[in-house]
């Protein structure tokens, strides 16, 4: 709400300080989004009264305008197309400084030949004074505004930006603002005046006859006929006074109105009694069907339940939003009819929303506006027209019709209570004088106060909301600052809370950025990682369905019913296209490192119930693993680099004598066939890691040479199962004998296999088991791939002699042979293959 | 010693020869090759000696001394020489293996926190050790728990403080971290004391202040006594733990339904310290979070007397905490995943 300070001073006494001023009012709970100073720059603006005008030869556009200022006559050639002889304008000479360029500068004006004649003086617009947007035409000051004086003495103003609170309809009002600055200053406020002037015709008749067919959506009908009404231009105090508060001036009758309801916070609303048929009004809801063309001159479906106003044969407005066109006030209006009512607050927001339709109104009437105030607001509207209509008023008797609303209760309230909440002491010496201030009644018994809010302030109900009023009152900075006694316990971080932190960290510690991604996405997004026909089949795109099931949920995208837009329509079932997004947006500028996770949550439909929310990781990686340097060579990350991540993971949950990476059981559309495999932990589906699928890599804009690589983490399987390893082993005492073997196999045998018949046969003797080389080609055999391993044999209980290391090698080289078709190749070198450490 | 013999002058002459090799030897190798011939089981010097059984008796010691006095001296000397080519070898090695020590290091791989989370984690951790418990909840949520029991019944004006977006008529994807306030009192008694971190949503146009989707962090007090000058204690804690005990934080009065009294806390500018700058738009301090006591009606809806209880609760945005820390002034930072950007938070 823009409330200029040159009309608040109509009801409160300002501060001297406008900075000061705008302190008090946050620091007490008045919300100023901005102070606009009108007249920045305005040094050099005078008023000016054009008294000739002529087309220069030749154009149709320009005007050379003949001013007199200050005495002196002057020339302006403008292009402005409202100039009109006898205006009275804002001007700039030559040498002084305009206020606004198109870019919102002020400059100095130069002499500048415009079709060979050179003015001696600048016409402003609106837009040039920066009080609106408004650069069609120069601004024309009204008729009685004194000529040659400076435009800053005549509307340099300061408006405040003020936000209220929902719960403080009060202040989208000057009033309700003035008396906030009052109490905050201490001071008091000016109400307005209904006195109505000398000459107004005061009749007994009753203004007109009124039906509230549900008293509780209109609490309060009040009707006020005027006649002898003559429809013209405001006055410049007025018009000035409104468009200062940004309103546009109309005329007197709708000036008047809106006046009203910028000062006192009550929509008010004038018909022309004439065009309303049958001489009542009605109150009640739309049926279906009805329609009414609004004074936006749109013809409107009015939906059902609107509520509606009624003259004695259909709808003439909509209430609290919008009038009717028919029955509005024009130029030759003689006769009003002003409502003053008040509406039900839910049933003016639904209406408004059903009708795409807010209007100042309606937003004070959504927030409540209480019904105490139409009978000031229907004295004070004709207070003012009758002030400024060229001829005396006849005024009938108000009509009222007043249905039941709630009783303002009354707060029983000790300063000990209100004490206990704010954790300062609150005498009832302070307190008093403070309620007192903001409106409050108080009467004070044996320590306990009874108060009564005043009519304004519905929003007061309890103690809690008195405490608020006293301490915003005394300021925040008045209350003391403490910490809440310590009598909980700690309590330890939840275990999932727990792991997510662990993962991050060991993900972190192995150099992956983490990432921030949408959870909202579009159809299309996710389809990338599909095969697109028939149509996309989401269950090939989750980690571990059967979780899913079993969480009662299916697979298919969560969606919302009122998306943003397309690309944030719905709730992502998987972190990969974001991850892939975040690749392709880096690899735009580089290709090193490009290491990213995200752990957050993917989303499942259920029915009748929230959707399954799924804890994920995701992890994405492209481009080379180092970074370019001179000592460095730039490798692409690979299947094993994924891997060795995703079992970091693994291991860093406890898992890894439970987990296991196999070839996948199905098609997974993303992933290359070749280079993806699923992650089992104790069996069951746990996550898909691999090579993304060329084809989806295309879609993502990652192109080749660069290969992304991609998996995910159904991080409430794993985190179900995780614990942390408590059996912390020894460091050998004995010596181990190590032994590298080379065995080939036919090319299909899994490395997995070796190692578990390895270990089998290896058994206690056996400490460790690692891959060092992975060989197919000549002296293998087609169709055979050697794999060479380093065994390291070691005893618990003595130091183990090279035969027993042999023995046991020779009973694992066997049994590779008898389960796998393994072949010892050759012998190796006796002192090379052999190697004897200590204590490794 | 002058000894008048042939076989003498030829045990002198092997020592001036042996001599001059030792001299002339540039390697180990070459020094073990001398060793080898002069005083080897077959080096000159033993053949030499082997010449001795055929001097008279007289003679023999003499030369026998003369013999054992040139080994030693060739010993000594080749030892002299081992030692000298040995340090020699060494300081070659060394020289050879020198490295241009201003060229850069290794550029290990390094983990890039996202600074929202890295906020978030701050703030919980912050939290933890003043005595909070943990706690989340579900991002979509019953509009019954994200507005109507906190004291927004439906079609209340307060809604519009929190555009929404919808799964379907009773279901949304939650606007602040708040319903889990109303879902941890329903299943606890008093005392409680909590913070819920999460991802929240709001059907707003995003620019450099404002997102679709933010990460909250809601915290909650309820036991007998709590006021709002512990809810104020508690806050300045946060800030200066946060920001460090320098940076300015003032409380001013606010509205939010389910809290009553309400503040808001403002921080000072970080480029201005409040006296007003181009950086925080001449506004001084900027909004950092909002607060209040638990409204009576949040109480009672969970079952509790709000004559015996009392509570606050608080809902903060690590993007704010980060950017006034960072002096960031564009929140779409966060949401761009940009290396270059992140990179600074290693
Ligand atoms: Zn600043």
């Amino acid at each position: 709400m823009k409330a200029p300070l040159s009309w608040l001073a109509d009801y409160v006494d300002l501060p001297g300080s406008i900075d000061d001023l705008v302190l008090r009012l946050i620091m007490s709970g008045t919300e100023v989004e901005d102070v606009v100073r009108v007249g920045e720059h305005w040094q050099d603006v005078r008023t000016a009264r054009i008294i000739a005008l002529e087309r220069p030869p030749g154009s149709n556009r320009l005007h050379v305008a003949t001013i007199e200022m200050a005495g002196e006559t002057l020339c302006s050639v403008t292009a402005a197309p409202n100039v009109e002889v006898g205006q009275t304008v804002p001007a700039v000479r030559v040498g002084g400084v305009v206020p606004r360029d198109a870019k919102g500068r002020p400059f100095v004006l130069q002499p500048r030949p415009m079709m060979g004649i050179t003015g001696d003086a600048m016409l402003l617009s609106a837009d040039e004074l920066g009080i609106s947007e408004d650069h069609d035409g120069i601004l024309v000051l009204p008729p009685e505004t004194p000529v040659g004086r400076p435009l800053l003495e005549i509307m340099g103003d300061t408006i405040l930006d003020v936000q209220p609170t929902a719960n403080r309809p009060d202040e989208m009002s000057m009033v309700g603002i003035a008396r906030e600055i009052a109490a905050a200053t201490e001071t008091f406020l000016r109400e307005p005046d209904t006195s109505l002037p000398a000459g107004t015709r005061v009749s007994d008749e009753s203004s007109i006859p009124i039906t509230v067919e549900d008293s509780t959506l209109c609490a309060r009908y009040t009707g006020l006929r005027i006649e002898g009404v003559r429809v013209g231009p405001s006055p410049s105090w007025l018009s000035r006074k409104l468009e200062a508060a940004g309103v546009r001036s109309i005329n007197n009758v709708v000036d008047a109105g809106n006046f009203v309801m910028l000062e006192l916070g009550q929509p008010v609303h004038a018909f022309d009694y004439h065009r309303l048929r049958g001489a009542a009004v009605g109150v009640r809801v739309s049926r279906a069907g009805e329609r009414l063309t609004t004074l936006d001159g749109v013809d409107r479906a009015v939906p059902e339940g609107t509520l509606l106003i009624t003259d004695g044969e259909g709808p003439v407005a909509i209430a609290g939003i919008m009038g009717g066109a028919g029955s509005e006030v024009s130029d030759d209006t003689r006769a009003l009819l002003l409502e003053s009512a008040n509406f039900d607050r839910v049933s003016i927001r639904r209406s408004s929303r059903a009708l795409g339709l807010r209007t100042e109104a309606s937003a004070r009437f959504e927030r409540g506006v209480p019904p105490e105030l139409t009978e000031l607001a229907a004295r004070r509207f004709v207070a003012i027209l009758a002030s400024i209509n060229p001829e005396p008023l006849t005024v009938f008797a108000l009509s009222d019709e007043v249905g039941r609303f709630p009783p303002i209760s009354s707060i029983t309230a000790t300063p000990e209570a209100v004490g206990r909440l704010l954790g300062v002491e609150t005498p009832a010496g302070t307190m008093v004088p403070t309620l007192e201030r903001l409106g409050f009644e108080v009467q004070s018994s044996d320590g306990t106060l009874t108060i009564h809010p005043p009519f304004w302030r519905r929003d007061v109900e309890g103690v809690a909301d008195i405490a608020e009023e006293v301490a915003r009152s005394r300021g925040y900075d008045q209350i003391p600052e403490t910490l809440p006694a310590q009598d909980i316990p700690p309590a330890p971080l939840p275990p999932d809370l727990a792991w997510e932190d662990a993962i991050r960290d060991i993900l972190l510690g192995i150099g992956f950025a983490e990432t921030w991604t949408d959870t909202l996405t579009g159809r299309d997004a996710l389809e990338r990682l599909l095969t697109a026909s028939p149509s996309p089949a989401w269950e090939q795109m989750v980690v571990n369905l059967a979780g899913l099931h079993q969480h009662g949920a299916t697979p298919e995208p969560v969606a919302l019913i009122n998306a943003p837009t397309r690309e944030r329509a719905i709730l992502r079932g998987t972190l990969l296209s974001s991850l892939l997004d975040v690749v392709a947006g880096n690899l735009k500028h580089t290709r090193e490192r490009l290491a990213f996770f995200e752990l957050s949550r993917t989303f499942f439909p259920r029915a009748g119930d929230l959707p399954y929310e799924r804890r994920t990781l995701g992890i994405a990686l492209a481009g080379d693993r180092e970074a370019r340097a001179w000592n460095r060579r730039p490798e692409p990350y690979d299947f094993f680099d994924l891997k060795g991540a995703v079992w970091a993971v693994v291991e860093r949950l406890g898992l890894s004598g439970m987990a296991s990476v196999e070839q996948l059981d199905r098609p997974i559309p993303f992933l290359h066939p070749g280079r993806a495999a699923r992650l089992l932990i104790n069996g069951a589906d746990a996550g898909l890691l691999g090579d993304l699928h060329p084809t989806v890599a295309e879609r993502f804009e990652i192109e080749p040479p660069t290969r992304a690589l991609v998996a995910e983490l159904d991080l409430d399987t794993l985190m179900a199962a995780a614990h942390r390893d408590l059996s912390i082993r020894q460091a050998p005492r004995f010596p181990s004998v190590k032994r590298d073997i080379s065995v080939s196999f036919p090319a299909d045998v899994p490395a997995h296999r070796v190692e578990e018949i390895v270990r089998a046969e290896g058994g206690e003797l056996l400490r460790s088991v690692r891959f060092v080389d992975v060989y197919a080609g000549p002296g293998v055999g087609p169709d055979r791939k050697s794999l060479s391993m380093a065994l390291d044999f070691q005893s618990k209980t003595q130091t183990l002699t090279q035969e027993q290391a042999a023995a046991v090698q020779d009973r694992i080289v066997r049994a590779l042979q008898r389960e796998l078709g393994g072949t010892l190749r050759g012998s190796p070198p006796a002192g090379s293959a052999v190697r004897e450490e200590a204590n490794s | 010693m002058t000894v008048e013999s042939p076989l003498a002058d030829r045990i002198e002459a092997t020592r001036t020869q042996a001599l001059d090799a030792i001299a002339q030897a540039s390697t180990l190798d070459d020094l073990e090759a001398l060793r080898i011939r002069f005083l080897g089981r077959k080096g000159e010097l033993t053949t030499a000696l082997s010449a001795m059984g055929k001097l008279p008796a007289e003679e023999r010691p003499r030369i026998g001394a003369l013999a054992n006095e040139v080994k030693r001296d060739l010993e000594r000397r080749l030892e002299e020489r081992e030692q000298a080519l040995g340090e020699e070898a060494l300081r070659r090695r060394l020289e050879t293996e020198r490295v241009d020590v201003t060229l850069p290091g290794t550029d290990w791989p390094r983990g890039i926190r996202h600074p929202l989370i890295q906020a978030l984690r701050e703030v919980v951790d912050i939290f933890r050790r003043m005595g909070y418990e943990v706690i989340e909840g579900p991002e979509v949520e019953w509009d019954e728990y994200n507005f109507t029991k906190l004291n927004i019944p439906p079609h209340h004006p307060a809604r519009d403080m929190w555009e929404s977006l919808y799964l379907s008529e009773d279901m949304l994807l939650r606007t602040h971290t708040s319903p889990a306030q109303a879902r941890i009192m329903e299943s606890r008694q008093p005392p409680l004391r909590v913070i819920v971190p999460g991802r929240c949503y709001r059907n707003e146009a995003e620019d450099a202040t404002h997102g679709i989707q933010f990460l909250q962090i809601e915290g909650l007090v309820v036991d007998r006594g709590i006021t709002l000058a512990d809810l104020k204690g508690t806050l300045h804690a946060l800030c200066a733990a946060y920001f460090g005990p320098q940076r300015k934080i003032r409380f001013r009065p606010s509205y939010f339904p389910f809290t009553e009294p309400s503040a808001e806390v403002d921080v000072a500018c970080a480029v201005c310290g409040g006296a007003r700058c181009r950086s925080c738009g001449f506004k001084g301090w900027l909004e950092l979070l909002g607060s209040g006591m638990v409204h009576p009606n949040v109480l009672r809806f969970a079952g509790y007397d709000p004559e015996v209880y009392s509570g606050f609760a608080f809902g903060m945005g690590p993007d704010r905490l980060a950017i006034q820390r960072y002096a960031i002034d564009d929140l779409r930072v966060f949401r761009e995943n940009d290396l270059r950007f992140l990179e600074q938070f290693r």
